[in-house]
């Protein structure tokens, strides 16, 4: 152990990314004191816990209810082959802690609800939203902007991905950006491992800059993507003042939080 | 007046699996309406009964939101990239 509170074998294991000279030992040491939610762990949640895990955050909670099928193997790459038909969250729990044991991981066997999500925010700095479906988004927002913590908003469809970083009082929350879900989402949609994947790789990225203080994070800006033509556009987005959620003027909102 | 106007991946299936279409228009609204008219399928998923946009749909012109400008009011000019994004849920 030394003055950052990192053990030599840590060092030795993060070393490369302590190059980053910005980053150094000090970001490293952030990383390993804080705390981050990540639900559901699929196609692209199971990314962002991966690299999370790789990067050495301390604390990983982690959320997804329901068992292994065929059709998670294209993306989720936490689940394995040998696991159809068993708990996921065994399958992501045991593969977040192969690759580092020193992690603590806080595994949920359920998905967020409005019913769970106070508490799961609560027990962690900071959320990744990957989830497949709106309500459940809505419910990790909702219990970020109560709790004034950062919520990192990642989703995808086909070859098409945004991701934002919400922080509350500062930025945009999701229902500023929808104040309402479309009536068209469906549980089931198109999706290619490597564009999940890709969108989790940013948002893991997006996590540990605003752990460590390091570059600019996505606030008040809307990346958009499409690995189709591969077109990106980078997107200035505001906050609702009437927003039902985190808006100043909340006098008219007569909805139940 | 002619705008690029570019579709998410979600709704290219309903306007003949087109992403980028040219459409006439000076204005964000008169574009949508004659997008709606080409392709009838596309009106409510962008505009509500009242032709306001629908809450899970953002469209920016050149990269600013319309909500920072004059909402469907909002002016093009030739050549403008108008891009509607629709809210995704994909995890
Ligand atoms: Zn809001």
């Amino acid at each position: 152990m030394n003055d950052s509170g990192l053990t030599e074998q840590e060092r030795a294991i993060y070393q490369w990314q302590m190059w980053v000279p910005d980053f150094g030992e000090s970001g490293q040491a952030k990383l390993k004191g804080s705390s981050v939610l990540v639900s559901r762990v699929g196609g692209v949640g199971g990314l962002v816990a991966y690299q999370l895990a790789a990067a050495g955050i301390g604390k990983l909670v982690v959320a997804h209810a329901g068992n292994v099928k065929p059709s998670d193997l294209n993306r989720q790459l936490l689940m394995t082959h040998a696991q159809i038909g068993k708990p996921r969250i065994e399958s992501i729990e045991r593969r977040l802690k192969e690759l580092n044991p020193r992690l603590e991981v806080i595994a949920v066997g359920e998905n967020v609800s409005p019913a769970n999500a106070e508490d799961l925010v609560s027990q962690v700095d900071l959320v990744v939203d990957c989830a497949p479906l709106f309500p459940e988004r809505f419910a990790m927002n909702d219990a970020c902007v109560r709790q004034a913590k950062a919520m990192f908003e990642c989703a995808m469809y086909e070859l098409e991905a945004q991701i934002t970083t919400l922080v509350p009082g500062k930025t945009p929350c999701l229902r500023c950006l929808y104040p309402e879900e479309p009536p068209t989402w469906t549980r089931e949609f198109p999706v290619f491992g490597a564009v999940s994947g890709t969108v989790a790789c940013m948002a893991a990225m997006e996590t540990i800059k605003v752990i460590a203080g390091l570059g600019e994070p996505l606030l008040g800006k809307l990346l958009k993507f499409d690995l189709r033509d591969m077109s990106f556009h980078t997107l200035k987005i505001s906050r609702r003042m009437d927003c039902g959620v985190c808006g100043a003027d909340r006098r008219n909102d007569d909805r139940q939080y | 007046m002619s705008v690029r106007l570019r579709l998410p991946a979600n709704m290219r299936s309903l306007a003949s699996d087109q992403s980028e279409i040219a459409i006439d228009g000076t204005t964000v609204g008169e574009c949508l309406q004659n997008l709606a008219q080409q392709f009838p399928e596309l009106e409510s998923r962008l505009l509500d009964a009242e032709g306001n946009l629908q809450g899970f749909i953002n469209v920016f012109v050149d990269n600013v939101s319309i909500r920072e400008l004059r909402q469907l009011r909002t002016p093009v000019s030739e050549g403008s990239e108008v891009l509607i994004v629709a809210a995704l849920a994909g995890g």
